[in-house]
């Protein structure tokens, strides 16, 4: 699955199955060690994304009732196998152990490569000629590149990115948006106008929507089931391969519909946390793209900080967070203030709007407002208006608020202790 | 313009993972006091911490952040004030799988706000993987009608990625612009 961020090549997701805690760490480690032009990752470390691949453990006690689960719930992702006995019959590859991260890397990416070779995807017609659709549109608006209508473009400021650094280590995704935050542009800025798209539009229109209704739903595509939503339980069931949404973030509303869910489907690819997924095709619709609607004067605040640790990761985020949940700000002053790629705020506007964290005023009619709770900066309820289930000792002493934290954006120099919180950042980040 | 002591605080209830956070991201093996729980932990664990643990994120020669764990169980409070004074934050680690999370959030709220006036709090919420409500919105729902809106992420305190994760959130929301 790709996301907003460069990664230097496609991240294969691994999926571990019938390893206790002691064997994952194990594998985690060998993990991070390894680097290589293409990045391996451990599905519990990427939340939100589909594996590619598996590596089953048969030696725990389940024994290859790990494998025979394993291959009910997922019939068509490859997979290797690990075991200190190798039968002569296995249903898959086979490594024996002790499993040695020079193989394991290899048969990896050899098991990928013969995938590719013999099976290719399965996707049903629909959504085949779906992505056939997707394509001959992608290739056409790239011929057309006509100039932007005028209300599609923003003006505004963009930093001028730095000299190109040597090419990086491929490193996890979360380590990229965090190395990115440590590279901030230095020269002066430019004006450029910015691309817009619509959020009302397409899938990405139709599963914000149904999102916010709350009810189960099947979304479709040219009247197939594509995928099932659960909003009370976070839930989406994709009917097809994650990946193979990317591609159809392009097409236009009209070829998707909704349809009620009366039973969720028995068998499906793969299941997902529903806001991951709003998250994830924000971004694969917005490409970096402001909403069309969103004024750069509005001004924009975060009711609350999404869960970045579980999201698809946007370069950036957690800065651009930490701007928008203090104080309501407009585009102007973001891209002013915050020195980060346009495309990475962007991104991140769209993916918060999915999800509904995001506050801002109508205007004209185009975008509606997605929390009914008003900003109140600075405002606190009355102490009485205590949270529920609240403890004797909270109830005789209120919450007390931190006051709100320095300005958002000191100059660096007028802070004499923030040498040391930018050098405590350089640290962590290189953790 | 506060002046900091070079260190961070953290707290939650016991079992939360305050010990293990620390030991993923310090430089040094982290200095624990634990003991075999006994009695008044219920053994709800075999270890729990009876002093404070102690990391250490090396700056360079000379200049360290100091990684307080507070002690969970609550008749070591005292030691709380004592250790909060100036810090640069506070990360506070709340066990998703224990009774009534919500509580303990609004324990913690309470016993920390002293510090929480001047410095800033980061919450992580861990084992989701365990029990997985309540969900990270019902908390950020509820700090929202207090006018609180802190990170507040589903952590595993054994990921480093995901401490480091908590650790940077509270730097970014001392200063968003803050280059490293
Ligand atoms: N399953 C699961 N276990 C976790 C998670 N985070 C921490 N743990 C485990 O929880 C246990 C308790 O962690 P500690 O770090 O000892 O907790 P503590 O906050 O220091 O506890 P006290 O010292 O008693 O206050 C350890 O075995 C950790 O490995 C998590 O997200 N999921
Ligand atoms: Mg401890």
């Amino acid at each position: 699955m790709t996301t907003s961020n460069p990664t230097p090549s496609k991240v294969v997701t691994v999926m571990p199955v019938g390893m206790d805690p002691r064997k994952l760490s194990v594998f985690r480690m060998a993990f991070r060690m390894h680097h290589s032009h293409q990045h391996f990752q451990l599905m519990d470390e990427a939340p939100g994304f589909a594996p590619d691949l598996a590596i089953v453990d048969v030696d725990s006690v389940e024994g290859w009732g790990a494998w025979d689960s394993f291959r009910e719930r997922h019939p068509q992702l490859p997979a290797l196998i690990v075991t200190t006995t190798p039968p002569a019959d296995a249903p898959a590859a086979v490594i024996r152990k002790p499993v040695r991260v020079e193989t394991l890397f290899p048969q990896m990416r050899q098991l990928l490569n013969n995938e590719r070779d013999v099976t290719p995807p399965v996707l049903r017609p629909a959504v085949k000629e779906a992505m056939q659709q997707a394509a001959a549109l992608a290739a056409a608006s790239e011929r057309q590149s006509a100039p932007q209508p005028e209300e599609d473009v923003a003006v505004l400021e963009r930093p001028v990115a730095p000299p190109p650094a040597p090419k990086p280590e491929p490193v996890a995704p979360r380590m990229e948006a965090q190395r990115q935050q440590a590279q901030a542009p230095v020269a002066a800025p430019v004006r450029v106008n910015f691309e817009r798209f619509d959020p009302q539009a397409g899938l990405f229109g139709l599963l914000v929507r149904l999102y916010r209704l709350r009810g189960n739903a099947v979304i479709t595509l040219n009247e197939e089931p594509l995928l099932v939503i659960q909003p009370a339980q976070d839930r989406a069931l994709l009917l097809q391969p994650l990946t193979s949404l990317q591609a159809l973030c392009e097409l236009p509303s009209s070829v998707f519909g909704q349809q009620p869910c009366a039973e969720p489907p028995a068998v499906f690819d793969s299941e997902v946390k529903l806001q991951n997924l709003v998250w994830q095709i924000a971004i694969w619709s917005s490409k970096g793209r402001l909403m069309r609607g969103m004024s750069t004067e509005t001004p924009l605040r975060l009711r609350y900080w999404p869960n970045l640790t579980r999201l698809p990761p946007i370069p950036d985020a957690i800065r651009i967070t930490a701007f928008l949940t203090k104080t309501p700000v407009n585009l102007k002053l973001i891209t002013h203030m915050l020195k980060v790629p346009p495309e990475s705020l962007f991104s991140f506007l769209a993916a918060a709007w999915g999800v509904g964290i995001l506050d801002m005023p109508l205007r004209s009619g185009t975008l509606s407002v997605i929390s009914t709770e008003p900003v109140r900066p600075g405002a606190r309820p009355p102490a009485a208006e205590a949270l529920p289930e609240t403890p004797k000792i909270v109830a005789a002493e209120p919450v007390a608020a931190p006051t709100p934290a320095p300005s958002p954006i000191a100059a660096p120099a007028s802070r004499p202790q923030s040498g040391l919180l930018s050098r405590l950042l350089k640290k962590v980040i290189g953790l | 313009m506060r002046a900091y002591d070079n260190k961070i605080i953290f707290a939650g209830p016991v079992g939360a993972g305050k010990t293990t956070a620390i030991g993923a991201i310090s430089d040094i093996e982290p200095v624990t006091t634990d003991a075999k729980a006994s009695d008044m932990t219920l053994n709800r664990k075999g270890h729990t911490t009876v002093a404070l643990d102690y990391g250490v994120l090396k700056l360079d020669e000379d200049t360290k952040v100091h990684l307080y764990g507070t002690p969970g169980q609550e008749r070591f409070d005292f030691m709380w004030d004592i250790l909060s004074q100036g810090g640069i934050g506070l990360i506070l680690l709340l066990d998703n799988s224990r009774p009534s999370p919500v509580k303990d959030l609004q324990f913690f709220l309470n016993a920390f706000r002293d510090m929480l006036k001047i410095a800033p709090l980061v919450i992580g919420i861990t084992k989701t993987d365990i029990k997985s409500s309540p969900s990270i919105e019902t908390y950020a729902g509820l700090l929202e009608k207090f006018d609180m809106r802190p990170p507040i992420f589903e952590i595993d305190a054994r990921s480093r990625e995901d401490v480091k994760e908590l650790v940077l959130a509270l730097l970014f929301s001392i200063d968003p612009g803050l280059e490293g």
